[in-house]
Formats: structure tokens, C-alpha cells, sequence
């Protein structure tokens, strides 16, 4: 049985009522969705909220779930909306990510030197992500960091296929411009 | 010099979205081609960088927060399982099992007609004698229950709420529309002569008359077609000989029929 199927049928157990199955659901799903949320906001403690909010979010409209598409796709669609609504609550736009908290959580886990170069470029990295736009932000956590084809994120942001191309071909290059742009200022200094 | 290869090309290969064979053909310019190598070279190194990010791992409490919030969730919902709940969760599988959501509307609709009926009485009190309610209240419950019928899918139930029509003394416009929408455009073929037969009680009615005359070119049941040409000889109406005209006209119309439009036609012109 594929994993598409098991979460699906777990899923269909939760819609009748057997809400104890979302607890099944939660353990094979909460790492890749707190991830998602993680490299978004950048703060710890709200991934973790929005982790706990998707789920019984996912629970309440357990009556909507139809089996159409992936689990997956019907959760992210969830946990895309649970996300816009934290933004709009915050009331933050643009640079959404908190780097300060990703820099200090960084610092925290660097301790020996060969390490340190990997840490910079990772730093440099979330950096780098955290000034992309919100939509190229995520279509580059969906497609690299959450594996998925572009036919699932095409169903999630419900785009066509070739329109998800073009954009994560245009989110990439903008996040290596950025990229190439942080690095020299830190060389600099 | 300039290279003029499509250089998406290139991320697309970084990005993995090529085909064995584009592979192969990105590959093979790549080999030959100084600028595109340095090119894919500082595009792949980004691509590697990109590849380190971390997973973020959530606290272990992460679970223990969910579980508690699972259980709350269960035990709210069992405490809205009350009385009342019950009550409504009976009707609603009651409903699900005898009507279809337009069905469940014209009931709905029915039970706030009666409701709103007894209400202005009861503050009218004078005017009509109880007797008088009683039976106004049962003329819009048939007027109700005949509309809500007609909407079903069963050919017996519509058949049925043609019928009931037959019980109610002044028949309301509504009513009278819904049938004519009834003989115009049901699929089958009884229910249609039925409506035909309440309406041809109704030919008072010049918009009946009206909408008969328009339904004779509507028609393709033979049965159909010849009782309107029944009804409309025994009405004398002849205003309908145009619409016979466009049924003879069409070829479709079978030959028996033709000749009782012919003859009809002709017996309306003397």
C-alpha cells in the first residue's frame, strides 16, 4: 500500500469519526508541516501553532476531505491558509521571516570550525530566503524542501502546471541573486 | 563569443525537470561550450548550497499538545451531543433518506407557509371564520406539497402531485405555471399527458390557453401532440392552427399524427 493511500484511508477513518486516526496522521506528517512553517516565519514556537492549528483545522473540516486529491495536497492547501492568516494577524508583509531568531538558533548549534563555513552559507541562505516574496518564498519550501512535483503544487495554489514552472524557475534565480548579493556584503565586512 | 543556447536549459537540468534525452542533449552542448560550463558550474553550486539547509526538528512536547488538544476537541463535541442534537441529527437522516435538497427547500418552504398562515390569522382573528382558515391552510399546504412534488425525480411522486391539483378548488398561478413547465418539459411521457389533462380543465385561463397553444410545437410524444389537438377542437381555439402549421412542417412528426393535424386544422378553419 502506498503512503498516498494509507494517509488517504486514515483520513476517510477520521471523516467517519474515528478521530483518534488523526493522531496517526499527525506522526507521520508534523516534521515535514512544521518545516514548512519554519522556514517561513523563521520562529519556532509559531511553527509549532500552526502545526497544532492545521491539524484540528484538519479535524473540524474532516467533512470536506474527499479523497480527489493527495492527503498532502488537501493538507497543504490547509496549512497554506493557516499561514496567510497569521501574516495578515501580524500584520507583516514583504520580509515575513524572523532572521534574527534563525541567526541566534544558528549561533546556538555552531561549535566546531568545519562546521562554521556550512553554518555561514546556511545562514546566508535564510537570509537570502527570508527577502524573497511570500509566493516565491514558498513555492521554493514546496518544490525543494517538501519534494513535491509541480502538478501537486500547481493543485495546492491551484495554478497550471507550466505557470508553477515558470515561477520557480523566476523564485530560483531571484533567490540566487539575493544569494550571491549577501555573500559579497559579508566578504566585505 | 556569445553562446546562444537557451539557458533555462540549463536550470531546468539543475532543477531535474529534463527527460533522459533533453538531458543528453543539454550535456552534450555543455561538453562543448566554455560559457554554458562556467554557467551550469555556478548554477549547480548555488543548487548544492541550497541542498544544506536543515530540516528544523519541533520540540518532543509537540505531540503531548496535540493529543491534549485532540482530546479536548472530543470531549466538546460529546457534550454538544445533546437532546437537541439528537433530535436534529434524526431529521436530518430522516430527510436525507425521503427528499433531494429541492425537495427538503419546498418542505421547508411548506411548513413556514402554514406557519405564517395561522400567524396572520391568529392576529386577523375577525375577519374569516375558523372554517375558512382551516381550508386556506390546506389549499396552500396541496399548493406547496404539488410544487415540491413535481421536483421529484420518481415519475410516480409527479404524477402524484399532478393529481392533487385536481383537489384544490381555485388552482393558484404558480401552480398553473409549474404544470405548464411540467407538459413542456418532463421526461416522461404519462406525467405529461396527466398535466395536460388538469390544464385542460383550466382553459378559462387565457394564459393557459395561451401556454397550451405555445406547447404544441414543444411536443414530440405523439400521444401528447394528438390529445392537445383534441383539446384545442374541443376549445375551438384558433389561434392554435399556426403552431399545428410548425408541427406538420417538421419531419420528425409521425405520419398517423400528421393526418389528425390535418384534419384538426381543417375542422378549426370552417
Amino acid at each position: 500500500m502506498t503512503n498516498e493511500t494509507i494517509d488517504n484511508q486514515l483520513m476517510f477513518r477520521v471523516k467517519e469519526g474515528n478521530l483518534d486516526q488523526m493522531a496517526l496522521l499527525f506522526d507521520r506528517h508534523h516534521r515535514s508541516l512544521y518545516g514548512f512553517f519554519y522556514h517561513q516565519t523563521g520562529i519556532k514556537e509559531v511553527s509549532e501553532d500552526l502545526v497544532q492549528t492545521v491539524f484540528m483545522n484538519m479535524i473540524r473540516s474532516r467533512a470536506t476531505f474527499t479523497g480527489t486529491f493527495k492527503f498532502e495536497t488537501w493538507m497543504y492547501t490547509i496549512a497554506r491558509n493557516a499561514l496567510k492568516d497569521y501574516f495578515r494577524r501580524n500584520k507583516r508583509t514583504g520580509n515575513t521571516v524572523n532572521t534574527e531568531e534563525l541567526e541566534e538558533n544558528i549561533k546556538e548549534t555552531t561549535t566546531a570550525d568545519h562546521t562554521l563555513h556550512r553554518k555561514e552559507e546556511e545562514l546566508i541562505l535564510r537570509k537570502a530566503l527570508a527577502r524573497l516574496s511570500e509566493t516565491d518564498r514558498e513555492l521554493i519550501i514546496l518544490s525543494k524542501y517538501r519534494e513535491m512535483k509541480y502538478q501537486e503544487i500547481a493543485e495546492i495554489l491551484k495554478l497550471s502546471e507550466g505557470a508553477i514552472k515558470v515561477r520557480i524557475h523566476r523564485a530560483v534565480k531571484q533567490l540566487r541573486e539575493i544569494y550571491l548579493e549577501i555573500s559579497q556584503q559579508t566578504m566585505s565586512v | 563569443m556569445k553562446c546562444a543556447f537557451d539557458k533555462e536549459k540549463l536550470w531546468s537540468l539543475a532543477l531535474n525537470e529534463l527527460s533522459d534525452a533533453e538531458k543528453a542533449e543539454v550535456n552534450l552542448h555543455v561538453a562543448t561550450c566554455s560559457a554554458c560550463t562556467e554557467e551550469l558550474n555556478s548554477i549547480m553550486t548555488f543548487w548544492n548550497i541550497t541542498t544544506a539547509l536543515p530540516e528544523p526538528e519541533p520540540s518532543a512536547a509537540i505531540k503531548n499538545t496535540f493529543m491534549q488538544q485532540l482530546e479536548a476537541y472530543k470531549q466538546e463535541q460529546l457534550a454538544k451531543t445533546s437532546f437537541w442534537d439528537q433530535i436534529k441529527e434524526n431529521i436530518s437522516k430522516f430527510t436525507a433518506l425521503l427528499v433531494t435538497p429541492r425537495m427538503a427547500y419546498g418542505l421547508g418552504m411548506l411548513v413556514i407557509g402554514v406557519i405564517a398562515t395561522s400567524l396572520y390569522f391568529q392576529q386577523k382573528g375577525n375577519g374569516k371564520s375558523e372554517v375558512e382558515m382551516l381550508s386556506s391552510q390546506v389549499k396552500e399546504m396541496r399548493e406547496m406539497l404539488t410544487l415540491t412534488l413535481l421536483e421529484h425525480p420518481s415519475a410516480s411522486e409527479r404524477l402524484r402531485a399532478v393529481s392533487y391539483v385536481n383537489e384544490i378548488d381555485t388552482v393558484d398561478r404558480r401552480v398553473k405555471d409549474a404544470l405548464l413547465t411540467t407538459l413542456n418539459n418532463d421526461e416522461n411521457v404519462n406525467v405529461r399527458l396527466t398535466a395536460l389533462e388538469t390544464l385542460s380543465k383550466m382553459t378559462t385561463d387565457p394564459k393557459v390557453r395561451e401556454g397550451l397553444i405555445q406547447s404544441i410545437a414543444q411536443q414530440e410524444s405523439p400521444l401528447v401532440q394528438s390529445a392537445l389537438a383534441d383539446i384545442m377542437l374541443s376549445m375551438q381555439e384558433k389561434k392554435s392552427v399556426r403552431s399545428f402549421q410548425q408541427l406538420l412542417k417538421k419531419p420528425e412528426t409521425n405520419e398517423a399524427i400528421k393526418t389528425k393535424i390535418q384534419a384538426t386544422i381543417h375542422q378549426l378553419n370552417i
